[in-house]
């Protein structure tokens, strides 16, 4: 089948950008997304012309490198599906889209569709764990966790960090990222005592990283990979709330 | 050594809260429940202009209030703060989201919201034109169409001959819609910003918010709709 | 050069507590004086990371993905092996660990892989006290399942995501000393070179992905944990940035590369569709507990499954091997599923598949049973080929998956270059020549959790921190190494592309030194796989500049490095003239058709010296000694 491409490119920060079109004549319906354009920049190469830079690893759907939105929507038309799984099956001989790269002030561009998500890493290092020091733990068995907290504890720690809720959001919030790592610490018995911590310095990074706020519509959870709830937001906003108001001034831990 | 426990800003809890986009939205959520309590004391109240007595009821009522200015007055300062903090924290979340995204999308689709949820700005920013006029018009009584014929006693007078206009009962029925709409939206959400939700009863939430909001919608509405049809005299 | 592979002695049972109780220690006020750089940040290189933090060293990390979170122990599906034994059925350390020899065809240090299992206990409690979400019983306590064939049920497990579970574990571990201040995290950063300096590790080169800038990084002393080298194959079932870079550039440095030729090959992967198949994707191995496998016994019979009668189907894994049927290890499966291939009865377009046919199970268990055990593979099938396998079989393939070789260490992990370490995939040390299921996970986490922390304090303790500074000749030499390579990579500007020669070399690799090897397929390898290497720097064309964000001048450098090791690889597969775990030579098999080993012969892990660009290389032999788990023919029939 035939599809027709317009992508954003844009040569490195700096550079303003803009749209370019390229049509794919030959595409087969058992290709990947990203096997569709790697098609596309092989014939670029052959032409002596610079590859449309996007970001993959894995290529099966867990790594969270791939992610740019395909004619408007995070990952694509197929819901629950990064684009490395998306195929090309899905979509119809003259099909034109547009591939944009995901646009939030936290994610600068650094070059065509890809994008600098390492405002999602500085959110976990001021929270998102459990303090123990390796060698520490006791018997696994000495913590029982009921199942259906571990369950939903699993439900939200399965978010592989891609973006694509930050993407979709109208105001580019990471309330959902956030929320889920808040959430799969709070469900289980490990994460209790830094359970307030977490919330009100996990929550105070994100809005210091320059992400929006909720406004409690579900687009993140409607393009997200994994298919995290938005539950998991409110489950952040009661804790911080409480957090909020049961904080007392922490006395300061003296460093070496 | 700056490190991640300290990494949380010396100032005092509440303007720390006040300052985070999470204790904006609660200020947002817990004024917006305020305003709706007032609402719906306002529509049962207003409500009595179908009492078939001429308006002795609701002026009755008008005077009542007029009467007990410690009620009256207590509503109007807890509702009128309620209202300047919640547009506070609206224009404050507001521009932090346009910050947050400072190019916007070529194509962007939208899978999930609803249209209440979209028009939650603009129509709140209405609202708050419509809420204003609404103050000068049958409150303080110096916007037309009856500025100058007000009365500060017959309150059902002043509905009377102010929903004669069909253009102004039109205002009001779409001022009443985007409310219905806003409620819709905001009673919904603030369970959500509350963290009081739960997967099991969000679709019943859902729909009991969706039940608010036309109920006051049509509530409000049916007063000056009756008046223009000539239902009520 | 002499291999000492520093064993402790005594029982087996006592060599890690003696070591330990041996290895002097770096003062607790000393620590900070010293920086480990850690390149890769999987389980091995992120636990390592913040483990090493933890204990007050400075931390470098490096990742070429653009988080730590994204290393590739993400993809890994099934689960990860302890000896707990919480399920009473009989485990101990010492099944573990004779499993595990076993199952690596006797071609592994039997004292590593005793560690190996001790230290699985601590990997998991130190794994759910971080928070990790294993799969529960209703009581709250951790389940465990059978996986892999083994005999008692060992493995922990979070779904079917229990690789990125653990991996986000550690990656939590890690972001914490980040925020702490104790590990300096360069993402977007690739190791280029090693800084040896009067034989010592000293420190590396890397090239900043985003902005071209090419630095040199001081430490006293390197671990790599850079994962395997499968893709060398082209298609595999690793991420498409995995590569050998790291260790090739080691190794280069002389870091002797161990049994290069030992990969594993998995046999229930999606098949290739068509020539732009960019990698192959695997499928838990789980599925062959159910579904039968079969293809018709007609060579070139193209008639859709449903329509062929079952008398016309050769369930070929049941007739062969009667009492293990569909369940035989994956080096036999693997190897079977080509056997049918190759005399023309494979299925789907090329003719490289096998039927996986689940249409007994859903008559015998239901529909809903099969959705409830498979539901989520089967989803994923459907995703990836457009078929349904509750209507049609599934086609699956046997793809590159694990290499079990990789830079040779000693028992302290540290790779014959002092200084330089080497941990989880990127070392040799504890499959021997197969893996078992559910042992990757178990073996990157022991090496950066609960060895390498203790084993590099050993050696810290004898040097003295910063000895080496950044204005030393040998580093600036280090610098203009890497900036020569990119310059003439770039100046090259022939006709082919980057990918057009890695599949070129995957091919060759695949057909020559796949999941069957032979003398002539070798021998051809090793006179092609050089002329495609020269062709490589005379003809490739790479688009762009050292100076900005260049995917294509990345690949470029791993394909270069990858020219050089598959070589090595038919060179170790040539010389190994036997058959053993994930090396299956042609000539050395059963009357049966199954792997011959040759004990007499290369009971030896074969260690191979780097001696210069078109020089042969040199083997070296480290001994293998099974004192306890004495070597038997494995049969599954």
């Amino acid at each position: 089948m035939r599809i027709t491409l317009n992508v954003w490119r844009q040569k490195n920060a700096r550079d303003a950008g803009g749209f370019e079109k390229y049509d794919c004549p030959n595409v087969s319906e058992d290709m990947s997304f990203l096997e569709m354009l790697d098609v596309v920049n092989e014939d670029l190469i052959a032409k002596g012309r610079d590859p449309i830079a996007f970001d993959h690893d894995c290529r099966e759907g867990i790594c969270g490198m791939c992610g740019f939105m395909i004619s408007g929507v995070a990952h694509g038309p197929e819901s629950g599906t990064t684009v490395c799984q998306l195929h090309m099956r899905k979509f119809k001989d003259g099909d034109e889209l547009w591939l944009e790269p995901w646009r939030a002030k936290g994610f600068p561009i650094i070059r065509d569709l890809t994008v600098d998500r390492s405002a999602l890493d500085r959110i976990v290092a001021s929270g998102g764990f459990v303090s123990v020091h390796t060698g520490s733990a006791i018997d696994g068995n000495a913590i029982p966790v009921p199942k259906p907290n571990a369950d939903l504890a699993m439900d939200a720690a399965q978010c592989i960090g891609c973006g694509a809720c930050v993407a979709a959001c109208p105001n580019a919030s990471a309330s959902l990222f956030t929320s889920a790592k808040i959430s799969h610490l709070a469900l289980l018995p490990q994460g209790q005592p830094e359970r307030d911590r977490r919330a009100i310095n996990m929550v105070e990074r994100m809005n210091a990283e320059g992400f929006g706020h909720c406004t409690n519509i579900g687009e993140c959870e409607a393009v997200c990979p994994k298919e995290i709830k938005i539950e998991n937001i409110a489950r952040m906003n009661r804790d911080y709330l409480c957090a909020s108001f049961k904080k007392r001034p922490e006395v300061k831990r003296v460093e070496d | 050594m700056s490190t991640a426990s300290q990494s949380v800003s010396d100032a005092g809890p509440l303007a720390r809260f006040l300052s985070s986009t999470l204790g904006k939205k609660t200020v947002m959520a817990v004024t917006g429940f305020i305003m709706f309590g007032f609402v719906v004391g306002h529509l049962v109240g207003n409500l009595q202009v179908f009492a078939g007595d001429g308006g002795v009821k609701l002026n009755a009522y008008a005077a009542f209030l007029k009467n007990t200015p410690a009620l009256l007055w207590g509503t109007r300062i807890v509702v009128g703060f309620s209202l300047i903090a919640h547009v506070w924290a609206a224009a404050g979340l507001k521009r932090l989201s346009n910050e947050a995204r400072p190019v916007q999308y070529k194509m962007h689709k939208h899978l999930q919201s609803t249209a209440a949820s979209k028009n939650m700005f603009w129509g709140g920013i209405s609202l708050f034109f419509y809420i204003i006029y609404h103050l000068l018009h049958l409150t303080v009584g110096v916007a037309s169409p009856i500025a100058g014929s007000f009365s500060h006693t017959n309150i059902y007078g002043n509905m009377i001959a102010s929903f004669q206009n069909p253009a102004l009962v039109a205002v009001y029925v779409f001022a009443m819609f985007a409310l219905g709409m806003h409620l819709y939206h905001g009673l919904y959400s603030l369970f959500q910003t509350l963290g009081l939700s739960h997967p099991a009863y969000m679709p019943r939430i859902r729909l009991g918010a969706k039940v608010f909001g036309a109920l006051i919608a049509i509530g409000f509405s049916s007063m000056p709709v009756a008046i223009l049809l000539g239902a009520v005299k | 050069m002499k291999l000492d592979a520093h064993i402790p002695e005594g029982p087996i049972e006592k060599k890690w507590d003696t070591h330990r109780f041996k290895m002097k220690l770096v003062n607790p006020a000393n620590k900070r004086k010293f920086t480990v750089i850690v390149v890769g940040t999987g389980l091995a290189g992120g636990a390592a990371a913040a483990t090493l933090a933890e204990l007050g060293y400075n931390v470098k990390a490096f990742c070429f993905q653009d988080s730590p979170r994204r290393a590739h122990s993400i993809a890994a599906q099934g689960g990860i092996n302890a000896a707990k034994n919480y399920q009473n059925d009989g485990d101990s350390i010492y099944r573990l660990f004779y499993d595990t020899v076993k199952g690596g065809d006797y071609r592994a240090r039997e004292a590593n892989v005793y560690r190996l299992a001790q230290v699985s206990v601590n990997i998991i409690d130190q794994c759910v006290a971080q928070g990790v979400p294993f799969a529960r019983e209703y009581g709250g306590v951790l389940a465990n399942r059978s996986f892999g064939g083994a005999q008692v049920s060992r493995t922990f497990y979070a779904r079917g995501q229990t690789g990125q579970q653990l991996l986000i574990g550690a990656y939590q571990a890690l972001e914490r000393q980040i925020g702490l201040g104790k590990v300096q995290m360069y993402a977007r950063t690739e190791m280029l070179d090693v800084i040896v300096v009067d034989g010592v590790a000293r420190g590396i080169v890397t090239r900043d992905l985003v902005t071209g800038k090419v630095e040199a990084h001081m430490g006293d002393a390197v671990a790599l944990g850079t994962g395997g080298y499968g893709n060398v194959f082209f298609l595999s079932t690793n991420a498409k940035g995995s590569n050998a870079t790291a260790v090739w550039r080691a190794h280069k440095h002389g870091a002797l590369f161990g049994n290069p030729c030992y990969t594993q090959i998995h046999p229930t992967c999606i098949p290739v569709s068509g020539d732009y198949q960019s990698k192959l994707t695997l499928m838990s191995e789980s599925l062959r507990n159910d579904g039968r496998v079969w293809v018709p016994k007609k060579a070139g019979d193209t008639r859709a499954p449903g329509a062929i009668p079952a008398d016309e189907r050769d369930y070929y894994l049941e007739r062969r091997y009667p009492s293990f049927g569909n369940l035989v290890p994956r080096d036999v499966a693997s190897r079977a599923a080509k056997a049918v291939c190759d005399e023309g009865r494979g299925v789907g377009p090329g003719g490289l598949g096998v039927y996986l046919d689940f249409a007994d199970a859903i008559k015998r268990l239901g529909a809903n049973t099969v959705a409830e055990r498979y539901g989520n593979l089967f989803q994923m099938y459907e995703r990836i080929t457009g078929e349904d396998p509750y209507k049609v079989p599934m086609r699956i393939y046997p793809a590159v998956h694990y290499t079990m070789g990789g830079l040779w260490v000693d028992y302290n992990l540290m790779t014959t270059v002092p200084g330089l370490y080497a941990i989880g995939e990127a070392n040799f040390s504890d499959h021997g020549a197969n893996r078992l299921g559910a042992s990757a996970l178990m073996q990157g986490l022991a090496d950066g959790y609960f060895v390498l922390p203790y084993t590099i304090g050993d050696y810290l303790a004898t040097v003295k921190p910063g000895a080496v500074g950044l204005d030393h000749p040998e580093v600036k030499a280090a610098l203009a190494r890497v900036n020569d390579r990119t310059a003439k990579l770039l100046a090259i500007k022939g006709k082919r592309t980057v990918d057009s020669f890695h599949r070129e070399l995957g091919k060759l690799m695949w057909d020559n030194c796949g999941m069957g090897r032979n003398k002539a397929g070798l021998e051809h390898n090793l006179k092609r796989i050089p002329e495609l290497r020269a062709e490589f720097w005379q003809n490739v064309s790479i688009p762009g500049t050292g100076e900005e964000f260049n995917k294509e001048l990345e690949k470029a450098g791993r394909v270069a490095d990858f020219l050089e090791l598959g070589e090595l690889m038919c060179r170790d597969a040539l010389h190994r003239e036997e058959s053993c775990g994930g090396h299956f030579r042609e000539e050395y098999q059963t009357p049966d058709g199954e792997a011959a080993r040759n004990d007499e012969r290369f009971q030896y892990a074969a260690a191979w010296e780097w001696k210069g660009e078109g020089v042969t290389p040199v083997l070296h032999k480290e001994a293998l000694n099974f004192e306890y788990v004495h070597p038997t023919q494995r049969s599954y029939k």
